[in-house]
């Protein structure tokens, strides 16, 4: 741009008066402003300036003073609201509602799973079967422990037609063979026994009437009596792999990987319970006994009136901040629509 | 006895670490070979693509990523209650302050700080001062925290409130090191040889310092009452930030319009002095032809004797051709064209000066509508022998649409008539824009006009006749409309040149260098390291607002009251904004309002834009330091008048 800006040798100004006439003159030495003194010096804001021209420029103390209450006002009617939410909010955590009568069933037997009968909020009748697991060699146990009843049956039966009338008094070999073939018919009754109880603990039963919080786990899966597998790497069969972690400990434990979960989970009754995290320094304030509300965050419920129940030592450690669940229990029947899990605000004390 | 050392330790780390900021800022400067005056002699400023603006963003982000992923808060926490533990003995109270530090707006500004060094054009050297600033910032933070913690202890305060508190002034570190980076990193003009004449009140400085306590604590118990009644696990460093700089702000302007009397508005009527426009042109055949015939319809109003004088500065367009019809039909107005060579704005502008015959002056640019009133009321205020220069309440082009037309609108709003309306009550505007200035002429041709070569002429004039001891004001009853960018192309020339002017005041009138402590300079100094510092941090709060919303799932859930507490931080600039429009009736274009946002985040990627193209100082090699040098022949004579005293020693790398 610099090439095509045009350079005038001779700087020209021209002047179009108002009566219409128009003069063009050279002119040298525009650019520079000669230095001059500057003129007096006025004071501005002066009392005299002020009064003279009224211009208002100075604070008056009237107005700062009025100022300073107003800003004082403001600041006191912030200072109370900030203390009075502050004040409603105290002893207010943050929680949530659970079942109270909560049974996890699990298989007596680690076996694969065969099939979960049940769904989440299924009603389910004692000695209902919830869940079933596989074993075809179990099974086979079975038939065979009947057919070894049967067998000792037959036999028994073969001896008794065989001695006939002489059954009342047998010589001493047929006795011996009798009572062979009872015991024998005895002990494959008490193996068919054991088997059928062994095939029976394949099936998952309700011990009582109840609803269905959860189930966990898919056809093919181990199953036993602490739960399902939720990872390989805790068969002891696998080798663990080492995780590289910069900071170990920063983040969560390795046990959060091995930790099992029921197959059924049954809620017994309708109580409810509402486990609040209460931070460390005003865990030591709350007393179990002691009364408690809650309410919930988007059920349109009055608050619930509590008991705390209990607090678990067990501390949740997070951001550097340390809190402990504390469990309330709700004294009166619970809302209608409650389901597990929702949100609300429980006030202690 | 151990606790008495230990704080004796803090408080004296405290006090090198702040000393070490400090320290630079009262340091003279000898990059400009300028003579203190009306000419400034510094590197020309290089322009800097989007790309690289971009990069910046992307890469702080990345490393801020990167140190979350390092854990860093919790040994942070660690590490501070460690340190105020041997200064208050109960672990458990101090740690649970020091839990509840902000580390992320730490760590933000530290990676800044470091993406800053890389992203600058700068030799090795300058780029390690850089970084040694995060250092020192770091440094800062730790004693600051420390003793924040004890204090917070000893007055049981609760832990959100002493978060929020500990963030302000964190953020208040951080503008004391961008000062300290400001003044250090680039390439800037001499302070300014104008002695100050001024005389100084002391009820505006106790008024400024008044309205100051109140806006932090308004904020502070803002801040705690939102932060309450939205309990959201967002962290507090970030609402500060978005919410606390402005509102101080705006909270300190409402007190100072509160506590002083309004300036008594001149009237329309009375005396009718000659006036004299000078406008610069440069190839402004579009536009010049609009601006003359306002001027010429506001002379026919103003009813006295008008000189409109037009400087070209060597333009190849039309320009010469345009002017000269309009000016032949001038109706009220004399018409004077003068056919200059392209020396720059600040030359084009003192030639004008120059040819003024009149002891009033208005500067008014080539691009500029003024309201047909616009001359009536300036008799009435220079009356007063006591008011130098006044202002008008410019406004953009009313035709304009768009983005940039309506931001601007909002933004002239705030800042003429909410901003400098408080600020000219304790004489504290710091700038009237070129677009229309009225001043007296001899105070203007003592400074030596308008200075060349740098940027914000009009802002250091306006600094000057303060110095002078004139009253600047502004009258929102002359109205001018200004032209606005149409691309983000134009808006980011306008702004990168806008900010690197207020780089280039901040270091011509700094306060440590300059004296002159009125609350002109001293606002502006804190503000315009503020603004550079909440540049950097609020695309960071978009976006972790936005990654809070979306992706965190610990807060996923509570999408919306982040939104809500968004809205709720940005409430009372909007409400200023919306009586303003109603005030001076542009209440239908409130239905624009929501282009506040964007166009407050462009204009701050524009200040850090604005930074990026200031040459770096060179650094000075170490063998130098070891051997005493002269300074250098042709630098270093200061500006030979009272302002300028003390070291003449150029500085080094600091």
């Amino acid at each position: 741009m610099g090439n095509e800006e045009q350079v005038r040798e001779l700087e020209h100004l021209i002047t179009f008066r108002r009566d219409g006439t128009v003069s063009d003159e050279p002119v040298a030495g525009l650019g520079t402003l000669p230095p001059s003194a500057p003129p007096p010096l006025v004071d501005r804001g002066s009392r005299a300036e002020t009064v003279a021209y009224g211009g208002g420029l100075r604070a008056s103390s009237k107005r700062i003073v009025l100022a300073l209450v107003v800003a004082g006002l403001l600041v006191g009617l912030l200072g109370a609201t900030v203390y009075l939410v502050n004040a409603a909010d105290a002893n207010s955590y943050s929680a949530a509602v659970v079942p109270a009568n909560v049974t996890e069933l699990n298989f007596s037997l680690e076996l694969p799973l065969k099939d979960i009968l049940v769904s989440p909020g299924e009603r389910v009748t004692a000695g209902q079967v919830l869940a079933v697991q596989t074993d075809p060699a179990l099974v086979d146990a079975l038939a065979a422990a009947g057919l070894a009843v049967k067998a000792a049956t037959d036999r028994l039966a073969h001896l008794r037609a065989t001695i006939g009338p002489a059954l009342r008094h047998p010589d001493p070999s047929q006795a011996w063979a009798l009572a062979s073939a009872r015991l024998a018919l005895a002990e494959a009754r008490v193996h068919l026994a054991f088997e059928r109880a062994t095939v029976a603990a394949l099936s998952l039963r309700a011990p009582v009437a109840g609803t269905v919080l959860r189930v966990d786990g898919t056809p093919g899966q181990i199953v036993g009596p602490d739960g399902l597998r939720s990872s390989a790497l805790t068969d002891p069969s696998i080798p663990t792999a080492q995780v590289f972690q910069l900071f170990p400990g920063a983040s969560g434990s390795s046990a959060a990987l091995s930790a099992n979960s029921a197959v059924v989970t049954l809620v017994r009754g309708r109580r409810w319970e509402v486990i609040a995290r209460v931070p460390e320094s005003a865990v030591a304030g709350v007393h179990v006994g002691g009364s408690a509300t809650f309410q919930f965050s988007d059920l349109s419920a009055p608050p619930q009136p509590c008991t705390i129940s209990r607090v678990l030592p067990d501390p949740i450690v997070s951001g550097g901040t340390v809190d402990y669940e504390v469990v309330l229990l709700l004294r009166s029947k619970a809302p209608a629509g409650v389901l597990p899990g929702m949100s609300g605000v429980a006030k202690l004390g | 006895m151990a606790a008495a050392v230990s704080l004796v330790f803090v408080a004296a780390t405290l006090a090198v670490a702040l000393w070490l900021c400090v320290r630079p800022l009262r340091r003279r400067r000898f990059d400009d070979a300028g003579d203190g005056r009306a000419t400034v002699l510094l590197p020309k400023p290089r322009s800097v693509s989007m790309l690289r603006v971009l990069a910046f963003y992307a890469t702080a982000l990345v490393v801020i990523w990167g140190l979350v992923r390092l854990h860093l808060a919790g040994r942070y926490e660690r590490s501070v209650a460690a340190i105020a533990g041997l200064v208050d003995h109960r672990p458990a109270l101090v740690s649970a302050y020091s839990a509840h530090i902000s580390v992320d707006l730490r760590l933000i500004v530290v990676a800044n700080v470091v993406v800053f060094a890389f992203a600058v054009r700068a030799r090795p050297g300058r780029r390690a001062a850089i970084v040694a600033h995060a250092a020192l910032f770091a440094v800062v933070c730790y004693a600051v925290d420390a003793v924040g913690c004890v204090l917070a202890s000893s007055l049981r305060l609760t832990t959100q409130a002493s978060s929020i508190v500990s963030s302000l002034v964190i953020l208040g570190a951080a503008v004391l090191v961008m000062l300290r980076l400001l003044s250090t990193t680039f390439q800037l003009p001499r302070p300014t040889a104008t002695t100050d004449r001024r005389v100084h009140h002391r009820s505006e400085s106790v008024l400024f310092a008044a309205g100051a306590v109140v806006a932090v604590v308004l904020v502070i118990g803002l801040v705690d009452l939102v932060d309450t009644l939205v309990g959201l696990t967002h962290p507090t460093a970030f609402l500060v930030a978005f919410m606390g700089f402005p509102l101080l702000f705006e909270t300190l302007f409402a007190f100072l319009l509160l506590a002083t009397r309004p300036l008594r508005a001149a009237p329309c009527s009375g005396e009718r002095p000659h006036l004299t426009t000078v406008t610069p042109a440069f190839n402004e055949e579009s536009t010049i032809a609009r601006t003359l015939e306002a001027l010429d319809a506001a002379a026919v109003v103003y009813g006295g004797p008008v000189t409109v004088v037009v400087v070209d500065d060597g333009s190849h367009d039309r320009t010469v051709e345009v002017a000269s019809q309009v000016m032949a039909g001038f109706r009220a107005a004399e018409g004077r064209l003068v056919l200059g060579s392209h020396e720059g704005k600040a030359a084009t502008l003192n030639k004008a000066l120059a040819l003024a015959e009149s002891d009033i002056v208005i500067r008014v640019d080539s691009d500029v509508v003024v309201e047909r009133d616009a001359f009536c009321f300036l008799p009435g205020w220079f009356a007063n022998p006591s008011i130098g220069m006044v202002g008008a309440l410019a406004l953009p082009d009313q035709a304009a649409k768009g983005l940039f037309a309506y931001g601007r609108l909002f933004e002239c709003l705030l800042g003429f008539a909410f901003a400098r309306v408080a600020l000219q009550r304790v004489d504290a505007v710091n700038c009237i824009p070129g677009t229309f200035t009225a001043f007296r002429a001899a105070p203007a041709r003592s400074v030596g006009g308008y200075v060349s070569g740098m940027n914000g002429e009009d802002s250091d004039l306006t600094m000057l006749f303060g110095r002078l001891g004139y009253q600047v004001v502004v009258d929102t009853r002359v109205r001018t409309y200004e032209d606005v960018p149409r691309t983000l192309r134009e808006f980011r020339e306008q702004r990168v040149r806008w900010n690197r002017a207020g780089v280039h005041i901040l270091a011509r009138h700094s306060p440590p260098l300059t004296g002159g402590g009125s609350p002109r300079t001293w606002f502006f100094y804190v503000r315009s390291a503020a603004v550079r510092v909440t540049a950097v941090l609020r695309p960071f709060v978009f976006v972790t607002g936005l990654e809070l919303a979306l992706l965190n799932p610990s807060t996923r859930g509570v999408a919306v009251r982040v939104l809500v507490f968004y809205a709720v931080a940005a409430l009372p600039t909007l409400v200023i904004i919306a009586g303003l429009a109603v005030r001076f009736g542009f209440a239908r274009k409130l239905g624009w309002i929501t282009v506040w946002f964007p166009f407050t985040l462009l204009r701050r990627m524009a200040a850090l834009e604005g930074l990026l193209t200031l040459p770096a100082r060179p650094v000075v090699p170490l063998r130098h330091l070891l051997v005493a040098a002269p300074a250098p022949a042709g630098r270093g004579a200061g500006g030979g008048e009272a302002a300028i005293t003390g070291s003449l020693q150029p500085e080094i790398a600091t």
